[in-house]
């Protein structure tokens, strides 16, 4: 009891890990913010009245109604798409406390729902953290806040990690990342790779059986081993090559740059500390 | 009085930890259960996970898995304003007010769905002709057509009268080395021509 009782304290003990905090929550927002930006020269064909996608109903409830009010009405598009792009922006530069960040979470769903199938699995990573973000106080919080706000950096932790490990597993129950054929195949889907693209890479048989199997063998292994302070940088390193290949060849910049960004939640605090004194010394 | 604050703090925050933790333990409890296959013994737990995930914390990780895509879909679709069919042309072309990376994806997407349905609901009759009348009444197949017919407005500026889809499924082929089995032959299902009054 009093094991539990000292960790519970620990808890509740003042932040010491702020600026690994500060530095997530604002890369964070500044995805959310990029993510809604990229679809800006053609917001009225995603999210406008006269959108690709078909209108629908929401399956009965409160929640349900409120997170699908895109999808059942059109006409909301403007005034959802650019008051999220406004609530990410007042949460990235840290105005009106939680409210912007709670109005991130809702207008995300609405997005998300009513414009099916238009994002990726990047924006449901970040919803959830967008979730946890409301909880999350200043550098210094105390009390309740300090618990809320580690308790919710750990949750943004085990969500990235649960990405990475299912993503990983469920590629082992297959067999085209089992005998090294997936960048094949996936070279040949041409919603993701350019004609140009397929052609300069396709010929290199060998280079993209090794990647196909290390991209795999990456996600299986990075939620043990990033927890090994001299093996986080050759992690983030081979991830960000493994990123920015699919943001490049693939063109999904935003899952790429969602995964990238989202390595912050393990930066240790001195580096973290140098990024945000390197970052306020510019803005 | 202060003393009494410092200790009401206290306890709000012990509290606020344990009720926290619980919560976090659940939470991802669930998302476990919602995201993993339906293994037992978490499948009982799959109801209950359901109703908590959506609509605040739907989520899934088949990126690419078990196998990358094997097939991909093209899609067209002609129109008629009077008695006079178009050309068959794409449904996928990202040009114009609808030119972004995202806009063929979208198209894939729902196709994808689109080829399920047709592999569970297509049916053939007696002489062994396409019979698409489960298909055509299906969520799926009005998705794309509405697609298309947004796709199009957006393109001429105008809603056509008639409008026919069609969809080709185009198998790649698996490199030397592969253990998969080859491919079935690429087809391609040629839906009913719809009349459009209200959409």
């Amino acid at each position: 009891l009093n094991a539990i009782q000292h960790s519970i304290d620990r808890l509740a003990a003042p932040l010491v890990n702020t600026n690994r905090i500060w530095l997530f929550k604002k890369v964070a927002y500044l995805w959310m913010l990029l993510n809604a930006l990229y679809y800006l020269p053609v917001a009225e064909v995603f999210f406008g009245s006269e959108k690709l996608m078909m209108p629908y109903a929401a399956q009965p409830g409160l929640l349900n109604n409120i997170t699908h009010l895109l999808a059942m009405n059109p006409e909301f598009g403007r005034l959802v798409y650019f008051g999220y792009i406004g609530a990410a922006f007042f949460s990235l530069i840290g105005i009106g406390w939680r409210i912007p960040r709670l109005f991130v979470f809702i207008l995300g769903w609405m997005l998300y729902y009513g414009s099916l199938p238009t994002f990726n699995s990047a924006l449901l990573l970040y919803q959830v953290f967008a979730f946890f973000l409301i909880f999350m106080g200043n550098g210094n919080a105390t009390g309740s806040n300090a618990v809320l706000t580690r308790l919710s950096f750990v949750a943004c932790q085990i969500q990235f990690l649960i990405v990475y490990l299912l993503a990983g597993g469920y590629k082992l129950a297959g067999q085209t990342w089992i005998e090294g054929s997936s960048l094949h195949f996936a070279l040949h889907l041409d919603h993701f790779v350019t004609t140009a693209m397929r052609d300069a890479l396709i010929g290199f048989e060998w280079p993209l059986r090794v990647l196909t199997i290390v991209g795999m063998t990456y996600q299986l292994v990075f939620p043990f081993l990033i927890w090994f302070k001299k093996l986080k940088w050759p992690l983030f390193a081979i991830g960000i090559l493994f990123h920015g290949f699919i943001m490049v060849a693939m063109r999904l910049p935003d899952f790429g740059l969602a995964m990238i960004f989202g390595y912050t939640l393990f930066f240790t605090e001195t580096h973290s500390r140098n990024i945000r004194q390197r970052l306020t010394s510019i803005f | 009085m202060i003393s009494w604050f410092i200790g009401y703090k206290r306890r709000l925050a012990r509290l606020t930890a344990v009720v926290f933790t619980g919560f976090l333990l659940v939470h991802f409890t669930l998302t476990l259960v919602y995201t993993l296959p339906d293994v037992y013994p978490l499948f009982v737990l799959k109801g209950t996970a359901n109703v908590y995930m959506r609509p605040l914390f739907h989520q899934g990780w088949e990126l690419f898995a078990p196998n990358v895509p094997q097939q991909q879909f093209a899609l067209e679709y002609r129109f008629a304003d009077g008695s006079e069919w178009s050309e068959w042309q794409s449904a996928e072309e990202a040009t114009g007010a609808i030119d972004h990376p995202r806009t063929p994806y979208v198209a894939q997407k729902l196709q994808i769905m689109l080829a399920r349905d047709l592999s569970r609901n297509l049916t053939y009759d007696e002489q062994g002709r396409e019979d698409y009348s489960l298909v055509v009444n299906d969520v799926h197949y009005y998705r794309v057509l509405y697609f298309t017919v947004q796709q199009h407005f957006w393109k001429y500026g105008t809603k056509p009268q008639r409008i026919q889809l069609r969809m080709h499924v185009q198998h790649t082929p698996a490199p030397e080395y592969s253990q998969l089995q080859s491919p079935p032959e690429d087809r391609t299902f040629t839906f009913p021509a719809e009349d459009l009054p209200d959409l």
